[in-house]
């Protein structure tokens, strides 16, 4: 039987402080990258059911026509999967705001490339926030792309959920960029394992 | 007389790490709000000495407040410490008024040496 941790409303709030700052870094990341203005909004911490996964995808889908999904799994001390979408763009278009020549920017190769450094970068930003605060080892595996330029696709089609979630329960952040200069979303869903949230609850509880 | 303090900052952690982390020397009065409204609400009743300022808020972000403030012609030495850490926000909160900015987690150490370069204490 799986027991499930939970939390308190104080430790809900440190963590989604623990967040802003993995989330203000990887906004100042985006920021150079793009060299425009990030709006960065106060991240979602919440226990949820792991269907919301797909609900949130969905409803990040609904905000552009066209959208690229990259996921990445994290391991260490405390595991899970990073899911980046960033929409409102193809990205040929994406290429081309980053300055690259007409030639590089419909490489779809090229694209590819570009779209796994900035899902790396970004997740590398968000979970440093957490992992140095509480002081967890976490490392990043390999990103890869699910989907790529993709217009009006069913999401349902993706496989969001972790394997071990037999509870149907998840430790969910979801933090949000919108560039507003060059209408372009970003949505980073980080969602944990069952099995990691004990090492969480212990490694908060050392910080608070 | 103490300095007077007010915190804006909508997360209850994060102004428990900040008042955790004002220098035991520097006599101080705090006073928190969780948002950008109160903020400008108790600033009209009160006069601060000293804010420290969140950007990244739910309804009216530090921006704004300073921007209010500013408009208002409130004298007080407003601090930013935020997480949004963009080259963008510092450069507006200076334009805004602010003293300076400081990235989250905010240490002793570092409150310290900024308290003490601005002649704060």
């Amino acid at each position: 039987m799986v027991i499930i941790e939970t939390f308190t409303d104080y430790q809900i709030d440190a963590l989604k402080e623990l967040a802003n700052i993995g989330m203000g870094r990887a906004g100042a990341k985006l920021s150079e990258v793009f060299e425009h203005r990030v709006t960065l909004n106060v991240p979602n911490v919440a226990m949820v059911d792991a269907d919301k996964l797909d609900s949130l995808a969905r409803k990040a889908e609904s905000n552009s026509p066209i959208i690229n999904i990259i996921q990445q799994a994290f391991i260490g001390d405390i595991e899970g999967r990073s899911t980046f979408i960033i929409g409102g763009h193809n990205f040929t278009d994406l290429v081309e705001i980053l300055g690259y020549e007409e030639s590089d920017a419909v490489d779809e190769r090229r694209q590819k490339e570009m779209l796994l450094d900035i899902s790396n970068a970004v997740n590398s930003a968000c979970l440093s926030g957490l992992a140095e605060q509480l002081t967890l080892d976490i490392e990043l595996t390999n990103p890869s792309i699910i989907a790529f330029n993709k217009e009006n696709i069913e999401l349902k089609d993706f496989f969001f959920k972790q394997k071990d979630q037999q509870t149907h329960q998840t430790l969910l952040f979801e933090i949000k960029f919108f560039i507003k200069d060059i209408d372009l979303y970003c949505d980073n869903i980080i969602s944990l394992k069952i099995s990691s949230l004990k090492n969480l609850r212990v490694a908060l509880e050392r910080l608070l | 007389m103490p300095t007077s303090l007010l915190i804006v900052d909508d997360s209850t952690f994060s102004r428990n790490m900040i008042k955790r982390a004002l220098p035991s020397e520097w006599d101080v009065e705090v006073t928190e709000v969780i948002c950008g409204e109160e903020a400008l609400e108790v600033c009209q009743l009160q006069q601060f000495d000293i804010i420290f300022l969140d950007l990244t808020m739910p309804d009216i972000d530090g921006l704004d407040v300073l921007q209010t403030l500013n408009e208002r012609g409130y004298q007080s030495r407003i601090f930013i410490i935020s997480a949004d850490i963009q080259e963008s926000s510092k450069q507006i909160a200076k334009e805004r008024g602010a003293v300076d900015f400081f990235p989250k987690p905010i240490t002793t150490e570092t409150l310290l040496s900024m308290l003490k370069y601005h002649e704060v204490i």
